[in-house]
């Protein structure tokens, strides 16, 4: 579907940090736990022996005051662990009684277990960063870009740049295999150029990185650099900034044909929809008069994926029609001075008899603001013909304006097209406040419902139904007739390769890390495994908090075995209750391996393009602080990995 | 101030173990060396013996199992350390896809020296090695030879005070070695320390200052060179511009006898291999095309002094 945007989860935002860092903090402790189990034993007990290449504390610890602090914040985290792990088991066990009473008693031991959580992530964090810190002091980022520039050469001057060339072999004969609508003919292209180019890059970026710094071990080069002053950490640096420069450029390079490719020949119908850069103003959405409905959701149409619900037309009976309601924030200036204001929208038509051929199915929108008084329609209406009969230039424009009222009567909405509704400007100078008397006025409306600006979608056609979703509408902030349409798309489409960049900075600062103290084989396997397993994050974590059909293994395998159908409830005998029980363990395992797999999800950006929408800056920024957050860990890991390492034993 | 100990390893010792903590060979035992600025100090020992070993210990790339050993005062695994040591690995591991300049560059930028003085001391050194004419080749197209050189240029790009070297003269042909061996002693008059493991016996003594043998990761003989050769009951006595007639054997042996001594052998001495090579190959050089004739056109020569005048008399020289 072309012309909105389907967002399964709502992008991350600014104001969704805190709570990542919350989460971050809490998943990070598990791993510390591990980790200064490691360090402390390796401190303590082994001293300047070695286990397996990793050597002695001397090098992992330097500093006499890094073993107490490492200690102490050892029994902190385990202490929080212990706790975090009691309180889930007691809100586990209260939500197995009924009431009122032991929700309150779910809700606190949740509470609990996660401030416990947090401080033994916070514990982990001190004891395992504080020498990683401490060590990262002592980097030179002069050595660093000596070995940045080494990786660099080397994967130039080892050629693998000749592998992308059969990237232009997919883009020269591709065409010969795809036939689209006209429409979809640039969607399809951009489309192509991803899927062409994501594999390749990942997979070469994957192999580069991964046989790096065995490659360097088994043939000792490693010796001689690391016999300078040279900070094992700078090696891994070195290591991860070259392999991504020269990705970079490479990406750079590629996204440059790949946009000369898209932007030839593009149909005018595939031009309307998807050669822009559209930067969509998205409201809130709730329904009215829906039949046993809460406001959150409108009618169910019995579809499968429940993205979307309805809200249907007229069906004979009496009653206030159905309603879908986007609430919109106060506006800018911006809005306000501009003639017109496109409305976009696509809706999914739910047709319950045949209708009439050839045409779609009728809406009406109305727009309100905050200042709107009900019933003022017919005194609108009035006001209108009043101003088209003493002819005036733009009357629609001036009731919008005086009442906070714009309405269209009809509008036809057909499958698979985006709508749109030009409106008054008129109507954003209504809804800002003129003072803060006004404006105090309008927040107490927006809290009792009444939003400063405010869609109505009504369903006009008989029997039928429209299916929407919250990004199924929205107002265009940029001027849709403002031309350059190719410069913003491809900006936009530059934009959408920083997802790909994250991807490509992830799997090789992934393989790299892992490539520290593993043969390169090994680093590429659990490197690409790694990866190739975020894009499968979503099953993973229903199979981790048990939300997936038919349970966990054991379940499944007693499902298998008695021939029950994986919806239908199992019987309970004592071979079900243990199969359960020993998912449950299950379970918790795979709910902290799980924080291991990236969640790759998140840097996927070409619908944007395809779909012709512009890419916030706010979620590219989300998007690498995302990708921080997921490789700080593994930096951490490496930085102890390498500095334990003897480089010299035997490979 | 000659005389310091920079180098000091105290019951050193390295045990290399499996996985799983389990032994599998202990490459050195107790090792207590000293080693002080200014001088050659050589490890000799059989393969195996620990001398590769202990030079990566130093450097920081194993970590002991016991004892430990300080470089400059410093724990060998700091890397400050390294600030002021250069290292010549035994096969020069360097990166083959750079060119001689590129690679100086590369490790001059490890030390952060300044880009200009870099550039100055590549060159330096890429003259000093004979590699100018090569400086732009990659180091893949490199004999083994030129790889130790550009091997040595980059264990001095840092004007090091210490100098370690793992055979040095590994994979040089004679010519070469000596080149190498006049510039380690072209180090020690600098003020350098050396350090050199070498299985060229010949190399060590004569470039030397104090040496150690280890066998088996355990120190089996260490001090001066000239006071570990020298064999104290034996004496020998060089002479020149006099004829070695039986006479002369023979009122030798009386002196030696009267003494209460015993002759083991009186003869004309021999030059080392390595000198007789070095003599020929300049003398080449000094008379371009010469070439030493087939035995078949050669005068029997009755005496080795005028086996030496067949090759020197330019009448027994065919020309090319």
């Amino acid at each position: 579907m072309l012309g909105v945007l389907i967002f399964e989860r709502e992008p991350l935002t600014l104001g969704d940090i805190p709570a990542l860092l919350w989460v971050w903090v809490q998943a990070i402790g598990p791993f510390a736990l591990i980790g200064m189990f490691l360090l402390v034993g390796i401190t303590l007990r082994f001293g300047k022996w070695s286990l397996g290449t990793l050597g002695g504390g001397d090098q992992l610890l330097p500093r006499k005051w890094m073993r107490p602090l490492v200690l102490v914040c050892l029994l902190v985290c385990l202490a929080g662990t212990i706790a975090r792990a009691y309180f889930l088991a007691r809100a586990s066990a209260a939500a197995n009684l009924a009431g009122i009473a032991t929700s309150n008693a779910v809700t606190f031991n949740l509470v609990a277990s996660s401030i416990a959580g947090f401080v033994a992530g916070l514990a982990g964090l001190v004891g395992v960063g504080t020498p990683f810190l401490y060590g990262c002091l002592n980097l030179s980022w002069r050595r660093i870009w000596g070995l940045t520039r080494l990786s660099f050469m080397e994967g130039v001057r080892r050629r693998i740049l000749y592998v992308f060339s059969a990237l232009l072999v997919v883009l020269m004969f591709a065409s010969w295999f795809i036939s689209t609508k006209p429409e979809y003919q640039l969607a399809t292209y951009v489309n192509l150029v991803a899927l062409a180019m994501t594999p390749l890059l990942l997979f070469a970026a994957n192999l580069v990185s991964a046989f790096s710094i065995p490659a360097d071990i088994r043939q000792q080069t490693i010796q001689t650099v690391l016999t300078k002053p040279v900070e094992r950490f700078e090696v891994v640096l070195g290591r991860f900034l070259g392999y991504v420069g020269l990705m970079t450029l490479i990406l750079v390079v590629l996204n440059l044909v790949g946009v000369l490719y898209v932007l030839r020949g593009i149909d005018p119908e595939a031009a309307a929809t998807s050669l822009k850069a559209r930067v969509p103003w998205y409201g809130k959405l709730a329904f009215e008069n829906i039949k046993d409905g809460t406001g959150a959701r409108g009618e169910s149409v019995g579809r499968e994926w429940e993205y979307r619900s309805y809200i249907s037309g007229p069906m004979g009976v009496e009653g206030p029609p159905a309603l879908a309601v986007w609430s919109f924030p106060e506006p800018s200036s911006t809005l306000a001075n501009r003639g017109r204001v496109r409305c976009e929208f696509e809706f999914d038509i739910y047709r319950t008899t045949k209708g009439f051929e050839n045409r779609g199915v009728l809406c009406s929108l109305t727009y309100t603001t905050w200042r709107f008084q009900k019933g003022n329609e017919a005194a609108a209406r009035a006001r209108l013909k009043e101003l088209e009969d003493a002819r005036d230039p733009d009357p629609v424009g001036k009731v919008a304006e005086e009442f906070g009222y714009y309405k269209v009567e009809s509008k036809t909405v057909a499958d698979y097209h985006t709508e749109f509704v030009e409106i008054p400007g008129g109507l954003f100078k209504n809804a800002i406040p003129k003072d803060a008397a006004e404006r105090k006025e309008m927040d107490a409306l927006a809290k009792d419902g009444i939003a400063p600006i405010a869609v109505r979608v009504q369903c006009l056609s008989a029997t039928q139904y429209l299916g929407m979703a919250q990004p199924d509408l929205y107002l265009r902030l940029d001027d849709a007739e403002g031309g350059a349409d190719r410069l913003w798309f491809s900006v936009n489409f530059f934009k959408s390769a920083t997802g790909l960049w994250m991807q490509l900075c992830l799997v090789i600062g992934l393989a790299v890390c892992l490539s520290t103290n593993m043969t390169g084989v090994i680093a590429f396997l659990i490197g690409g495994v790694l990866f190739v397993g975020g894009y499968f994050r979503e099953f993973i974590q229903q199979v981790a908090f048990g939300a997936n059909v038919g349970g966990g293994p054991l379940e499944s395998l007693v499902r298998l075995t008695t021939r029950t159908t994986m919806n239908a409830p199992l019987e309970q005998t004592v071979t079900t209750n243990v199969a359960q029980s020993l998912d449950e363990g299950f379970r918790v395992l795979v709910r902290t391996v799980m924080n291991v797999i990236p969640d790759v999800s998140w840097f996927g950006m070409t619908d944007y393009v395809a779909a012709g929408f512009d890419i916030p800056f706010g979620q590219v920024v989300m998007n690498l602080l995302v990708l921080l957050g997921y490789l700080l860990p593994w930096f951490v890991l490496a930085y102890y990995l390498m500095k334990g390492r003897e480089i010299a034993a035997a490979n | 101030m000659a005389g310091d100990v920079i180098v000091s390893t105290v019951r050193l010792t390295k045990i290399f173990r499996d996985f799983w903590g389990r032994q599998k060979k202990t490459a050195l035992r107790a090792l207590n060396l000293e080693i002080r600025r200014g001088e050659i100090f050589g490890l000799l020992g059989p393969n195996g013996s620990g001398k590769t070993t202990t030079i990566k210990l130093l450097l920081g790339l194993l970590f002991p199992t016991d004892g430990e050993a300080t470089v400059f005062g410093a724990p060998a695994a700091d890397v400050r350390k390294n600030e002021k040591i250069g290292y010549l690995p035994e096969e020069s591991y360097l990166y083959r896809f750079l060119n001689a300049e590129e690679t100086l560059d590369f490790y001059g930028r490890l030390f952060n020296i300044p880009p200009a003085e870099r550039a100055a001391k590549s060159q330096k050194l890429i003259e000093l090695v004979g590699l100018k004419a090569d400086r732009k080749r990659i180091l893949r197209e490199y004999s083994k030879g030129m790889r130790q050189r550009i091997g040595l240029a980059q264990a001095l790009i840092n004007d090091p005070d210490l100098v370690i070297l793992d055979e040095p003269t590994s994979g040089l042909d004679p010519l070469g070695a000596r080149w190498m061996k006049n510039l380690i002693a072209e180090l020690r008059n600098q003020g350098k320390t050396v350090i050199m493991c070498s299985h060229r016996l010949e190399d060590v003594q004569d470039i030397c200052d104090r040496i150690a043998i280890l066998a088996d990761g355990e120190l089996q003989a260490y001090g001066e060179v000239k006071a570990l050769l020298q064999d104290i009951n034996r004496v020998e006595l060089r002479a020149s511009d006099v004829p070695l007639t039986p006479a002369l054997r023979k009122e030798l042996e009386e002196v030696i006898r009267k003494h209460g001594g015993k002759v083991d052998s009186v003869g004309h001495p021999t030059t080392t291999l390595e000198d007789y090579f070095l003599r020929i190959v300049e003398e080449s050089k000094a008379h371009p095309g010469r070439r030493y004739l087939p035995e078949a056109d050669k005068k029997p020569a009755t005496t080795p002094a005028a086996a030496s005048e067949q090759i020197q008399d330019p009448s027994r020289i065919q020309d090319k």
